[in-house]
């Protein structure tokens, strides 16, 4: 579903992701983690097509990341998800909706099922401006999903969510993975992550550490932070 | 629906949510409508009555180059935060993580002010001929013609703003694009005047027809209102240089989409 091939980005003398190589399979519900600056929302940011490699290649579904039609069937949730302040929810849904040539009562519809599933139907009327973060995100959520996506990309979704809201999150990604969407999720939320993926890349500095399913990354007696903090602490040595 | 017309929607629909376009052009019009008085008028050039045909219609032109002017102005304004505003509310993100080209968001962001303004401009001109027509009975329907000329000018500046806004801050580019058409209004003004037959008429030692290179190469945004004005009531126009200022202009707008579209497709969001 995703390839990449030998990827670098730099942004002037900084190299944030250095030389990196992977793919995610069909189906598959894949986590990157890493500390803060490691490159992972550099990478998902190339994933999308918001920023371009300074070498190597980003693929979805075989399709450049650079062509547009890439993002034809992904769903994205950004880090810090705005809306614009003068839109309610269901305004912002539904300028998705016609973007994904979605109209009418298969817009409403779609719109109405997705507002339930993210419990935001009450709050739909009102201005973005009145929602907190995590009201944001669960709207940003519902906009991913719109349109049924093949591959849902997902950039810190827990950020600004209370405990139900992350418990609620976590059913809705458990249920997409029964559906055989494949998942990409950059988190910080380890123990959530454990839970929850099929495997894992940790990053550090712009490279890879690790990549392998989560049974195979933890071992016995230990736990994903164990590993994590190891992995980077060892690397930052 | 076309992505691009869908966006186009998108972008008046968010121009005119706020309550202050609605104040804007409310007080523009209040402002045209102020110039009623100069139809009224009894004004006598040397000791002849002039009739009220001859005052509607240079008032109306008068109004005419107010107008057309004053909405280059509102348009650079409008327009200079196209983008950035975009990025910072989540809007740029939003389309662009759909299947949409760059280009395409990016024409349908330009379409939609463009046609606001054109708007807001045609409602301040068609202000001007109810104005003629009540005050003379007469209709000018050259009026309409001359401000659809002039909203090339004001897709020019738009897509000069939007340029000049991924490398400055809003209201710097803004203000450069302001420069650029207050130059031309300069220097075009000036060739008019001293082409002018009055000025002719006085002038014993005959006029300097020497023009400066950069002047006929400059975006001639003043030149092309002088020649959209010059439909109404069929007055004469005499073009600083050999290219049409409509040629000017268009070239000019070729120039900066072609830019614009370059730099935006390999900036990074």
């Amino acid at each position: 579903m995703i390839s990449l091939d030998s990827v670098t980005k730099k942004f002037n003398s900084i190299t944030a992701v250095d030389d990196v190589s992977y793919t995610v399979a069909k189906g598959e519900f894949f986590a990157l983690l890493g500390p803060n600056g490691a490159g992972k929302t550099t990478i998902v940011r190339m994933l999308m097509g918001f920023s371009k490699p300074t070498m190597g290649t980003l693929q979805i579904d075989g399709i450049s990341t650079q062509h547009h039609y890439s993002r034809n069937k992904v769903g994205y949730l950004a880090e810090n998800h705005c809306i614009p302040p003068f839109l309610s929810g269901w305004e912002y849904l539904l300028r998705q909706a016609y973007l994904m040539d979605l109209t009418g009562k298969e817009a409403s519809s779609e719109i109405e099922a997705l507002l339930e599933r993210v419990d935001m139907f009450k709050e739909k009327n009102q201005k973005a401006s009145t929602y907190s973060k995590g009201m944001a995100q669960r709207i940003g959520l519902a906009s991913a999903l719109m349109g049924k996506p093949k591959l849902l990309i997902l950039d810190e979704p827990a950020s600004g969510l209370d405990p139900l809201g992350i418990r609620d999150f976590r059913e809705i990604l458990e249920s997409l993975r029964i559906d055989g969407t494949t998942i990409v999720l950059n988190s910080h939320f380890l123990s959530e992550v454990e839970k929850i993926c099929d495997s894992a890349a940790i990053m550090s500095k712009g490279t890879i550490l690790v990549k392998d399913s989560i049974h195979k990354i933890v071992q016995k007696e230990e736990t994903l932070e164990d590993v994590f903090v190891r992995l980077v602490d060892k690397r930052n040595a | 629906m076309p992505k691009i017309l869908r966006i186009a929607i998108f972008s008046l629909q968010d121009q005119v949510r706020h309550k202050s376009f609605y104040i804007l052009l409310g007080a523009c019009i209040l402002l045209v409508l102020l110039l009623r008085g100069c139809y009224k008028g009894n004004f006598t050039v040397n000791n002849q009555q002039i009739d009220n045909l001859t005052i509607a219609w240079h008032a109306s032109k008068f109004a005419f180059h107010l107008i057309a002017g004053g909405m280059m102005l509102l348009t650079t304004l409008l327009s200079m935060n196209i983008l950035t505003r975009d990025i910072q509310n989540g809007n740029m993100v939003l389309m662009l993580s759909k299947p949409i080209k760059r280009t395409h968001y990016l024409l349908g962001r330009i379409a939609g002010v463009w046609v606001l303004v054109s708007i807001f401009m045609f409602i301040l001109h068609l202000t001007i001929v109810i104005i003629t027509f009540m005050s003379t009975g007469n209709i000018l329907p050259e009026f309409f013609l001359a401000s659809i000329i002039c909203t090339i000018n004001l897709l020019f500046l738009i897509l000069l703003v939007s340029l000049f806004s991924l490398f400055l801050p809003d209201f710097i580019a803004a203000v450069t694009a302001i420069g650029i058409a207050s130059i031309s209004f300069i220097s075009d003004s000036f060739y008019i005047a001293q082409h002018s037959k009055m000025l002719q008429s006085l002038a014993s030692s005959g006029i300097e027809n020497d023009i400066s290179i950069w002047r006929v190469l400059w975006p001639k945004t003043a030149m092309l209102q002088y020649y959209a004005s010059s439909f109404i009531g069929g007055s004469d126009f005499n073009p600083m240089s050999p290219v049409h200022p409509l040629l000017n202009i268009i070239f000019y707008i070729l120039i900066s989409y072609v830019i614009l579209m370059v730099i935006f497709n390999r900036k990074e969001i």
